[in-house]
Parts: structure tokens; C-alpha cells; sequence
């Protein structure tokens, strides 16, 4: 259950109560919780000491997520709230064909492959040419990507109808679409996991030297990169724009398809935690990522890869276009207390710039996690010491120790953005 | 000091760049976009920056480069009231470059924070404090024997610099980094403190714990690390360093 808090009303008005005061003080009346997934609807118009609440809360807890009610507020009104994770969606009015995410990595291997899978070496997708050069050419990859992604929509939107058709003839919803008008606006709800991996790769294919290593089938399987080249998460247009083009070329496929019930296709940029499984499914890529490691949680930089800092990193995700992703954007941010600033009065108000710049500049979404490694690190070795550590992963909150040992790893190794 | 002067192809619109940090939240007010310049005279015995020694640590950038990427965050700059930092490595090493870089940030409103250990001729740094609202000044020990220990260099520029910001009213933060058996004992901070108490210019006194962060970088580059051995402060040290600057009525965070 997600709850959503704050926002501006559409007359200028600040849609803040003492409620909303009330509801974030209950992180504290009764610890955090994994639900509901507590969502501040951010406006650079709403009151100020609400944001500093708010931040105050996030630096004691880390369970609050925030989405840019200034460029949803366009789109849906004011009577509007967050459904599945960070989808803004009309009360009442509204409903989403829920359509989970594909692997966009595993799709550039494919087009890689001549559609055959880099692990289980079956033709999965149309045998489409292969690349056959032993080093990767941007033009020739980008022309074997775009038929690849092409196929991948189609599959992916035929594949939603059926579930979604099979799901209204045999359990149809009936109490919950009894709360709706007559007259539903409905989405098919896409999304896509691997983000930073792709345009990473692009970026690495376009500005260094990849060299394809194939196995005894003539399948690439590894590269080998010479050279350095520009990565998502620097505030670099190089690489951003590549992300960019990824998300609005995919949102054009989706849009040719015809989805069940007159759907409208979205997308979303967002893996909770399957990110890690995906990643697990997936060969190594042209980006230096080897075969089995986690890919980005959701439009986030792959970790390690920004050399920029923080902001530069919010700054290449908010460039990514929430009219081609309206099912959300979404980031997590985690920072040790030390990096937000000396003292509480000082974090608490550097945060609520750091949110104020972000959607600002048209970020949608924001995780923010306060904590140090050690409690992290801790928190694996005595889960019994941490019931209640709740973190947040791509557009919902989870307890810590409920991960498996491989997603808390990966949150911890995410950058901690700690500077000394 | 190796002498990278010829190297110099045009100081004013050319510098020497480490590296940005585009999240610096303890360099001045609000979110800061934080530039490392290279080059420093300064051997500290505890750097955490030991890669910003020489020039060529860096990359050769323009004072435009700088400007168009410090531009990207205003967003952030504005919302949080925060600015541009430059630190180092030792800016005032580069004076012409870091002059013509803060000139361009306030003409542009920004707020401009220099980040120095103030080793230069008071000249040299006369003539960039003309665009700098803030000075972050690192003072790394009173006690002049004390300090070329710790920093290889003479105290009285910095000294000398402390005084003629206090004459001209530039706002200051002076920091000072505690280390156990180098720089904690009593006289070096009661002097220290004795100093600063009169100086109005003074907003506050940053203690810094001594921390090791920085060790694994002597070690990739090959230079011998000293201070191995050596403990970081513990709260009770922190909090009576911390206590001598307050009683002089100087606020510490």
C-alpha cells in the first residue's frame, strides 16, 4: 500500500495538514515499516518547515521515497495518488494493466547474437544477423538494436494481453473496479530493467575500443575493453543522451502495439530488486559488467562508475524524459550522514536543496537512504539486532534482513557516496 | 619543489584540475560544487590527498570548461544556498587561474568559497580574495616548530593571512585537524585558540579528527606513510579540543 503525502493543489495550494506532520511522525511513534510505502508528493511550493520534516525524517528513518508533484501535477491533476510503486494515477478514474519490466541488456546481447541467448545458446528471438566483426561498431550494433528492441515490444505487449485478458476472464477485479467511475482510462503498464548497462555499453562501444570474445559456437560470450569512455552518472551528455535515446526509442515500439482494452502503453524505468536476478541471467556486456553481476536498481548509474559525485549523478537521471517513462523514473540515493553535512541543522536543510535541485531540474523519483555501511554490514552479520531496518529499493521500502544475502551485498556496494 | 613554471602555457584561462565533487556539503554553505585543484607546497604528514602534489596530477582545464560544468548545477546551487569551493591540492599555487575562476563565478552570483592552508605571499593571495565570500583557512598547528613537522613549510603565511583577513572582515572558517602525538598537545591548541579569539572575522573553528581514508593512496603512489601507527582521536580528545576553542567564545562545530 503506498500513501502519498503533500503535493500543491492545483490553485496554488499547499495540500499539507497537520495529518501529513502526523503520518511521518508515526516512523518515529512506531519505527518504520516496510508498508505503507510512505510517499511525499515534492513541490518546490510546499511549506518549508514541512521539507525540513520531511528531510529530518528521512535522515532518522531512510523510509520515505519522493516524487516531483510539479511535473506530475500536469499530467494528473491534483487528485491524483502513487499506485504499485511510483505510479501516479487519478483516484478513481484510473487503472494499470501491471506489466512488471524486460531486460534491455539482454536485448543488446541478443542483437549481439543474432537473437540466439548468450547462456543457453537457443534462438530465442527472429535469427536476425548477427555481429560478425571482432570489434564492436556503434552504427552496426545501433542498426541491429533498433529491429531487436522492435521485436521485443511486440513480444512484450502480446505477451501483457494475454495475461491480462486470461486474468479478466478468470479473476476479474470486480471490488476494486466497484470504487471506479463507469468510464476507466487504463495503461499497460511496461517498464524496463538495465538501463545504465545499455548506455554504458553504447557509450563504450562509441567511445573506446570493445572487442567481442567469442566461444566455440561463434557466440559472444565476454569483451574486452581498451580505453576509457564516458558512463551515465556523470552528468555527461555523451553517455546520458545514449540513456535518453534508449527509453524514448523503446516508448515508440510499445506505442505501435495495440494493447488489450484499448490500453494506453507506458513504460517505467524501475527494477524493485529484480535487478539482481535479471542481472544474474544475463551474460557479461559490452560495458565491462561480467556475466551474473547485478545491473543498476533502476534508472540509477551503475555504481561505482560515477567519479563526479552525487548531484552529478542525480543529474544525468533527471534527464531522463518522464513524458516517455510516465510510469516513473525511479532512483535511490544513499549517503552516510557525514556527506550531507556537519551538523543535523545542515543536513537536514542540504537535503531538502538536493530534492528542491532535483526536481528542479525535472527528476521524478527519489529514494533516499541515510545510514553508514557499518550499520549495513552490521545489520547482515545480527539480523536479529535489526527487525525493523527498513531501506528502500527502487520504489518501495523492504526490510534488510528479508533480502537474500546476494541483494544486500548489492546494496551495500551501491555507491555509498562518501567522501574522504 | 620541482619548478613546473614553463609548463604554464597561459595561467590565466589554463589550470590543473584534480577533480570535481559535485556533492560537497561541508566545504561552505548549502550544496557545493567543490573543485581540486593540483598542485600543492604543502608535505602534510597526514594528506588525504597525497595524488594532488604536482601539477601534473592533474588535468589541464579551462577556466570555460569549469565555468559551463559548474553552470549544470544552479538547480542545486540555488535551491540549497550553496556555491562553488575550490580546494586542493593548494589553490593559491595556481593564483592567476583560481583568481580568473572565482572572478567568473561572481559575476554569474555565485557564492565562492577558498579552500587554502594560506602558504603564499600575502600578494598572491590579496589578489584572489577580491572574488572569495568565504575562506575556509586550514591552520594545521600554532606552534611554528610544530608545524613544518607536520607540513614540511613555514607558519607565518598563514599566520600573516589570518591577520589580514580579520583586517579586511572576510568572513572565515578556520579548520584545524586534530592528531594524536603530533598536533593535541595543550599548548599548540591553547595557542591556537589565544590567537583566534580576538579575530572577528571568525564564524567558526572546524575541528577535524584525524582519519586514515587517505593512507591507501601513499601506498598506490609509492610514498612512505608516517602516521600508521598513529591512533585516530577518540570523542574525549575531540570534545576537549572542541572545548578549548568554545571557552575562548569561538564557535566550533
Amino acid at each position: 500500500m503506498t500513501e502519498c503525502i503533500g503535493g500543491v493543489g492545483e490553485d496554488g495550494r499547499p495540500l499539507v495538514t497537520r495529518n501529513s506532520f502526523r503520518i511521518l511522525q508515526t516512523l518515529y511513534n512506531l519505527g518504520s515499516a516496510p508498508e505503507p510505502n510512505l510517499t511525499v508528493l515534492w513541490s518546490e511550493r510546499l511549506p518549508r518547515a514541512f521539507k525540513e520534516f520531511c528531510t529530518k525524517t528521512s535522515i532518522a528513518t531512510s523510509s520515505i521515497q519522493y516524487e516531483n508533484d510539479d511535473l506530475m501535477r500536469p499530467y494528473w491533476g491534483d487528485d491524483y495518488a502513487i499506485a504499485c510503486c511510483v505510479s501516479a494515477m487519478r483516484i478513481g478514474k484510473q487503472m494499470q494493466f501491471f506489466g512488471a519490466r524486460v531486460n534491455l541488456a539482454k536485448c543488446l546481447l541478443y542483437a549481439i547474437n543474432g537473437g540466439k541467448d548468450e547462456k543457453s545458446e537457443e534462438q530465442i528471438a527472429p535469427p536476425f544477423a548477427p555481429v560478425t566483426t571482432d570489434v564492436l561498431n556503434y552504427d552496426d550494433v545501433m542498426a541491429k538494436l533498433a529491429p531487436m528492441m522492435a521485436w521485443l515490444a511486440k513480444t512484450y505487449i502480446n505477451t501483457l494481453n494475454v495475461i491480462h485478458s486470461m486474468h479478466d476472464k478468470y479473476c476479474y477485479e470486480r471490488l476494486e473496479m466497484a470504487l471506479h467511475d463507469r468510464d476507466v482510462f487504463r495503461t499497460m503498464a511496461c517498464g524496463i530493467a538495465g538501463l545504465s548497462v545499455v548506455a554504458d555499453s553504447l557509450s563504450a562501444i562509441k567511445h573506446a575500443k570493445v572487442s567481442v570474445i567469442r566461444n566455440a559456437q561463434g557466440l559472444a560470450v565476454d569483451y574486452n575493453i581498451e580505453g576509457d569512455f564516458p558512463k551515465y552518472g556523470n552528468n555527461d551528455d555523451r553517455a546520458d543522451e545514449i540513456a535518453v535515446h534508449l527509453v524514448k526509442t523503446f516508448m515508440a515500439e510499445l506505442r505501435k502495439h495495440k494493447p488489450y482494452r484499448n490500453a494506453v502503453p507506458t513504460q517505467s524505468v524501475l527494477t524493485i530488486t529484480s535487478n539482481v536476478v535479471y542481472g544474474k541471467k544475463t551474460g557479461s556486456t559490452p560495458d565491462g559488467r561480467k556475466a551474473g553481476e547485478p545491473f543498476a536498481p533502476g534508472a540509477n548509474p551503475m555504481h561505482g562508475r560515477d567519479t563526479k559525485g552525487a548531484i552529478a549523478s542525480l543529474a544525468s537521471v533527471a534527464k531522463i524524459p518522464y513524458k516517455e517513462a510516465q510510469d516513473g523514473i525511479s532512483n535511490t540515493f544513499s549517503i552516510v550522514p557525514s556527506a550531507l553535512g556537519r551538523n543535523d541543522r545542515d543536513r537536514i536543510s542540504n537535503l531538502v536543496g538536493l530534492l528542491d535541485g532535483y526536481f528542479r531540474d525535472d527528476g521524478h523519483h527519489l529514494n533516499i537512504n541515510v545510514m553508514n555501511r557499518e550499520t549495513l554490514l552490521d545489520a547482515m552479520d545480527h539480523p536479529e539486532l535489526y527487525p525493523q531496518l527498513t531501506i528502500r529499493v527502487s520504489g518501495y521500502a523492504v526490510n534488510f534482513i528479508k533480502l537474500t544475502h546476494e541483494q544486500q551485498l548489492d546494496v551495500i556496494k551501491r555507491t555509498f557516496h562518501d567522501r574522504f | 619543489m620541482m619548478n613546473h613554471s614553463n609548463t604554464r602555457v597561459d595561467a590565466t584561462s589554463l589550470g590543473y584540475i584534480h577533480s570535481i565533487d559535485t556533492c560537497g556539503a561541508v566545504d561552505g554553505p548549502g550544496l557545493r560544487i567543490v573543485i581540486f585543484t593540483a598542485g600543492c607546497p604543502l608535505r602534510c604528514l597526514y594528506c588525504c590527498n597525497p595524488d594532488c602534489r604536482y601539477l601534473e596530477n592533474g588535468k589541464l582545464t579551462t577556466v570555460d570548461e569549469l565555468i559551463d560544468e559548474i553552470q549544470k548545477y544552479r538547480s542545486y546551487i540555488e535551491a540549497s544556498g550553496g556555491g562553488v569551493t575550490i580546494s586542493g591540492g593548494e589553490p593559491l599555487f595556481q593564483p592567476q587561474f583560481v583568481r580568473e575562476l572565482l572572478r567568473r563565478c561572481k559575476a554569474l552570483g555565485i557564492h565562492t568559497a577558498l579552500d587554502t592552508s594560506g602558504f603564499c605571499d600575502l600578494s598572491t593571495a590579496q589578489s584572489v580574495l577580491e572574488f572569495v565570500d568565504l575562506v575556509l583557512l586550514d591552520i594545521k598547528s600554532f606552534e611554528p616548530a610544530t608545524y613544518q613537522k607536520v607540513t614540511g613549510v613555514d607558519l607565518a603565511p598563514t599566520l600573516a593571512l589570518a591577520n589580514y583577513l580579520n583586517q579586511i572582515h572576510k568572513p572565515t572558517w578556520i579548520r584545524f585537524v586534530l592528531v594524536p602525538e603530533l598536533t593535541d598537545q595543550p599548548s599548540n591548541i591553547e595557542g591556537l585558540a589565544n590567537f583566534l579569539a580576538p579575530l572577528t572575522n571568525i564564524e567558526k573553528v572546524d575541528v577535524l579528527p584525524f582519519h586514515k581514508m587517505g593512507e591507501y593512496k601513499w601506498q598506490e603512489l609509492g610514498y612512505e606513510y608516517t602516521l600508521k601507527e598513529t591512533p585516530i582521536p577518540t570523542a574525549e580528545q575531540l570534545q576537549s579540543a572542541i572545548a578549548v576553542f568554545k571557552s575562548r567564545g569561538l564557535s566550533v562545530e
